[in-house]
C-alpha cells in the first residue's frame, strides 16, 4: 500500500465519537490536514501519486462537546481508502464522513441520536496513523467541514437553539455581542426561546439555501461540454518516466485520464488500448474526431496545427519540441483561420473513414478547434518561458 | 519531457495505434455495472495480461 509522506494523527488515541458534525470541537482536536491540502504518496521510496484532501484529520478526538438532539440521523456505510467509515445522513442532502476508524458502533440503516457512540478512531485503510478523517457532503459533493461545525466560529454550541446550555453569547467580528441564530440542525431541538420564530426562519433559509445550491449545480438541460482541455494530474509526465523505466510493457492498457492516457501508452507501449471518452454533448457517441485528427494529422507540427495555427513552414517531422514552442508564438493566423479547421477536419476524417458527421459532430470540431485557436497561442507563450 | 508530442517517434506510437484501430475509446461510466465488464470479458477472451499501477 501507498503511504503519504507526512504522516498524520500518530498520537491519536482510539476515542469515542459523537454522532454528528456539529459535535466536533476545532478546540479540542489538533489539526493534522485541513480541506483542499495538497498530499504526496509515496510508494517503496517513489513519489507514485499527488492528491487534494477533502477533508479534515483530526488528530485528536477525547473530550469532544457532545449536545443532546432528539433528532435522528440514518447512517450509511462506505469502505475502500476509508477504511472502517461511517456516513451520517442528516436529510436533504447533508451527510457528515468519519473515516479510518478502528470499530465501528452502528449499522447501515440505524437511526443514531446526536449522542449516540458511532464508533472509535483508528488507522484502517489508507491511513497513516491513529485519527479521525472527516468531511461533510452537501448533494453528494465534499465541502470545507469546517464550515458546517459551528455556525458562529467561536463556540460550538452557541446557536439559538443551544444557548440554554450555557453557550453563551456570540460575537461579531467587530466584537460586539450579537444574539445568537439558531443552528439550522438544531431547530428541533426544543431549546429555541423565540416561541418556534427563529426555529422556523433558520429552518426555511436553510432548505431555502440547500434547493439553490442544488438548482446552480445541475445544468439546464442535463447535459454539458465536459472537455476543458486540462489535466488534474499535472505530474503525469513524471510518472510515465517512471513507467518508462520499470513499468509494465505491452499487454492492455485501461485508462480515464483524458490527457495522460497517451503519455502513460508511449511509456507502455501496450498492444490495445481502451481508454474512456467523454460523451458528446446530447449523450451522443460521436465519431472520435480528436482520434481521426491523429491519424490524418501527419506529424506532430500538422497535428497540432489541425487544432489552432496554420503550421510553421520551419517546422517537419524531425523538429523538436523545443523548435515547435518556438515556432507557434510568432505563426500567423486569424480566427477565420480556425474557423476553416473544422471544415477542413471534416473533409480529412470523411475522405479517410468515410464518417457522415452530424450537426452535433461539426459543433464538437468547432468547439474543440476555437478553444485550440483561442488559448493555444497564449499557452504556448507561457511555456515558452518558463523554458528559458 | 515524456509527453506523447515531446517526440516524433512518441508521437509515431500513438498513431500507429490509432491508425490500426488498436485504441479503443469507451464511452460509459467506468465505475458502473458495464463499461469496465464490458472490457474485462473482452481482455479475458484474448487472455491479455493487465498490471494495475
Amino acid at each position: 500500500m501507498a503511504r503519504r509522506s507526512s504522516r498524520s494523527g500518530p498520537d491519536g488515541a482510539r476515542d469515542a465519537l459523537g454522532a454528528a458534525s456539529s459535535s466536533i470541537s476545532s478546540r479540542t482536536r489538533r489539526f493534522e490536514s485541513a480541506f483542499a491540502d495538497r498530499r504526496t504518496y509515496v510508494y517503496q521510496g517513489r513519489e507514485v501519486d499527488k492528491q487534494t484532501h477533502l477533508g479534515f484529520d483530526l488528530a485528536r478526538s477525547r473530550h469532544a462537546h457532545r449536545r443532546g438532539q432528539p433528532r435522528p440521523y440514518r447512517v450509511r456505510r462506505q469502505p475502500r481508502i476509508y477504511g472502517n467509515c461511517v456516513i451520517i445522513d442528516h436529510g436533504m442532502g447533508v451527510q457528515s464522513l468519519y473515516a479510518h476508524l478502528s470499530s465501528i458502533g452502528v449499522k447501515p440503516g440505524d437511526v443514531v441520536e446526536k449522542e449516540a457512540q458511532i464508533g472509535r478512531s483508528g488507522m484502517t485503510g489508507l491511513a497513516g496513523g491513529d485519527h479521525l478523517h472527516f468531511t461533510m457532503l452537501v448533494n453528494g459533493q465534499m465541502v470545507n467541514p469546517i464550515e458546517w461545525w459551528d455556525p458562529t466560529g467561536s463556540k460550538i454550541g452557541s446557536c439559538g437553539s443551544c444557548a440554554r446550555r450555557g453557550n453563551g453569547m456570540r460575537v461579531d467580528l467587530a466584537g460586539r455581542p450579537r444574539r445568537p441564530l439558531p443552528h439550522p440542525l438544531c431547530v428541533d431541538s426544543g431549546g429555541d426561546r423565540s416561541g418556534g420564530r427563529d426555529a422556523g426562519r433558520a429552518r426555511q433559509t436553510f432548505r431555502r439555501g440547500l434547493l439553490e445550491a442544488r438548482d446552480r449545480s445541475v445544468e439546464p438541460d442535463g447535459t454539458f461540454q465536459d472537455d476543458n482541455f486540462t489535466s488534474n494530474e499535472t505530474e503525469y509526465a513524471e510518472f510515465a518516466a517512471l513507467l518508462e523505466a520499470s513499468g509494465p510493457r505491452g499487454g492492455a492498457y485501461i485508462g480515464v485520464g483524458p490527457e495522460q492516457n497517451f503519455s502513460y501508452m508511449v511509456a507502455i507501449r501496450p498492444k490495445i488500448s481502451f481508454i474512456r471518452r467523454h460523451p458528446a454533448p446530447g449523450g451522443d457517441a460521436a465519431p472520435d474526431v480528436q482520434g481521426d485528427l491523429r491519424v490524418v494529422g501527419g506529424p506532430r507540427g500538422v497535428h497540432l496545427a489541425l487544432f489552432s495555427l496554420p503550421r510553421p513552414a520551419a517546422l517537419d517531422a524531425h523538429s523538436t519540441i523545443e523548435e515547435i514552442w518556438r515556432a507557434f508564438p510568432t505563426a500567423s493566423g486569424t480566427d477565420s483561420c480556425a474557423m476553416k479547421r473544422p471544415r477542413g477536419g471534416q473533409g480529412a476524417v470523411g475522405r479517410t473513414h468515410r464518417f457522415a458527421l452530424s450537426a452535433k459532430d461539426l459543433s464538437q470540431i468547432e468547439y474543440v478547434s476555437r478553444a485550440f485557436f483561442e488559448l493555444a497561442r497564449r499557452f504556448i507563450t507561457v511555456v515558452t518561458i518558463r523554458m528559458r | 519531457m515524456r509527453s506523447f508530442l515531446a517526440t516524433e517517434e512518441n508521437f509515431a506510437v500513438i498513431k500507429d495505434a490509432q491508425r490500426g484501430n488498436l485504441i479503443v475509446p469507451v464511452t460509459g461510466d467506468v465505475s458502473g455495472p458495464r463499461a469496465l465488464r464490458a472490457v474485462g470479458s473482452y481482455l479475458k477472451a484474448h487472455d491479455t495480461p493487465v498490471t494495475a499501477f
